[in-house]
């Protein structure tokens, strides 16, 4: 039996390793097509990304048509 | 009160997509109980798309009507890096550049005329297996329902979720994604019935800029770029187009900008499992030359469909039976894309030189004999192993 797959909106993480500047997301999907862990949920207007699975290998970052996810030092994690 | 949905359907469609409504339509049309989920609030809308397709192509899937065709084009022009503009001659093979909003509402029309039951503001939230079926969860205004089926049809973009909930690999390399962003522009020199392609590691690393007019002095003016590609302080599609827009159209107005994603990938092997099937950029279908993805989308929605129906009628929900419907698109359209591929790699890493060279060279031949053909042979004449692929892939 197949377990069960379903998209929840991961928790707000203790450690937050990258920043998606809310505001200015299309909503494209662009990130989660190219995740590897997929980690990043994406539904309608609601993206967040699970840093418990996120390995940081900034796909995300880089192929952002609008360049508005961003790296954070550990050290400023919220 | 009457249930908005039902209990348990024969196919369910996640996606309203051209891809998704072709597969609904099909399904409907050969008895099968149908339902089609869209997650956006109107099929049609956002438009992330460039909206240009051959007419051929279409044809034998819907009829043609201009409500839903914005501009004809009778003139191909690639431009090289240092401005040498290069007229294509495309030998009579009609592009339109598509209202899609129009387009893809008359799909979802014709899947709903068919029996087909179409919702918009449904978004699938999860799937599970249930013995033989797949029990399929969605949420619509707030509340959350679910529906069994024996066929889920993941017709749901390059963001596909179905794809990742069935253990299907269809998660994109960075080297095989073309990052987008299109601005519907308005400027007084932009011309009806003219398509421009613009190349080069400045206006476009690793892919192209596209202007396709859309009537009215407006253009779709977006392009793709591969990450891979941009060696230089740029990195993402936005900020090139803007730069190109400032520099060909200062003054424009903008009336819609998006962002967006094509795949330029190979088909993975298995997009197909036990119940399930993907369809268009879920299944990485698009060409990977030139990201066209409309049609190809469409003719994997109508196998799928035609598979849906065979499975029914067998009782036969395998993964070795579904997979016909993948073998049947392949020969049909997604072959000629193993050979687009091998071009695109090869495209990808020509110098602003050799785009500027391949110009002046093509120039000098008659326009009769300028075709597609001979652009990629000029282009790619130092890579004489190509030319082969060159020739199948420009041969109907």
């Amino acid at each position: 039996m197949k377990r069960i797959n379903e998209a929840a909106i991961p928790a707000e993480s203790d450690v937050k390793k990258l920043h998606i500047i809310e505001n200015l997301c299309d909503f494209c999907g662009t990130c989660v097509a190219v995740c590897p862990e997929d980690c990043i949920y994406l539904k309608e207007t609601t993206i967040r990304i699970d840093f418990q699975l996120c390995t940081l290998c900034m796909n995300c970052v880089k192929v952002c048509p609008i360049n508005i996810i961003e790296p954070l030092n550990n050290e400023e994690s919220l | 009160m009457k249930n908005l949905f039902e209990e348990r359907y024969d196919v369910i469609v996640v996606g309203g997509g051209p891809g998704g409504s072709t597969a609904a339509r099909t399904a409907a049309q050969g008895g099968l109980k149908t339902l089609m989920l869209e997650k956006d609030r109107d099929i049609g809308i956002p438009v992330r798309c460039a909206e240009g397709v051959s007419l051929e192509r279409i044809k034998s899937f819907i009829e043609i009507d201009n409500k839903f065709i914005d501009d004809y084009i009778h003139t191909v022009r690639f431009i090289a890096p240092s401005g040498i503009a290069l007229q294509i001659n495309v030998n009579n093979e009609i592009g339109v550049v598509l209202n899609r909003k129009v387009f893809d509402l008359e799909l979802a029309k014709l899947a709903a005329s068919a029996g087909a039951n179409v919702f918009t503001r449904c978004c699938v939230t999860g799937i599970r297996r249930e013995g033989k079926l797949i029990e399929v969860m969605f949420e619509h205004f707030g509340k959350l329902y679910s529906a069994k089926t024996n066929i889920l049809i993941g017709a749901d973009g390059v963001e596909t979720m179905v794809g990742r909930w069935a253990g299907l690999k269809t998660r994109i390399p960075l080297t095989d994604i073309e990052t987008c962003y299109q601005y519907l522009l308005f400027h007084p020199d932009i011309k009806e019935g003219c398509s421009d392609f613009y190349f080069g590691n400045e206006v476009a690393p690793g892919g192209y800029l596209w202007i396709f007019p859309k009537g009215g002095n407006c253009a779709n003016v977006g392009l793709g770029i591969n990450y891979s590609r941009a060696k230089g302080k740029l990195k993402h599609a936005k900020e090139f187009l803007d730069k190109f827009i400032h520099k060909k159209y200062p003054g424009a107005s903008i009336l819609s900008s998006i962002a967006g994603s094509v795949p330029s990938a190979r088909v993975p092997k298995r997009i197909v499992d036990d119940n399930v099937m993907l369809v268009g950029d879920a299944a990485l279908q698009a060409d990977p030359l030139t990201g066209g993805g409309i049609a190809s989308a469409i003719i994997a929605g109508k196998h799928a469909g035609k598979t849906a129906i065979d499975a029914h009628n067998k009782g036969d929900f395998s993964q070795k039976l579904l997979n016909k419907y993948h073998k049947l698109w392949h020969n049909e359209i997604g072959k000629r894309f193993v050979i687009n591929y091998r071009l695109k790699l090869a495209v990808f890493k020509l110098t602003d030189d050799t785009f500027n060279r391949a110009a002046v060279v093509l120039n000098k031949i008659p326009f009769e004999e300028r075709s597609l053909t001979k652009v990629f042979q000029t282009a790619l004449s130092n890579e004489p192993k190509l030319m082969m692929d060159i020739i199948k892939a420009f041969l109907k």
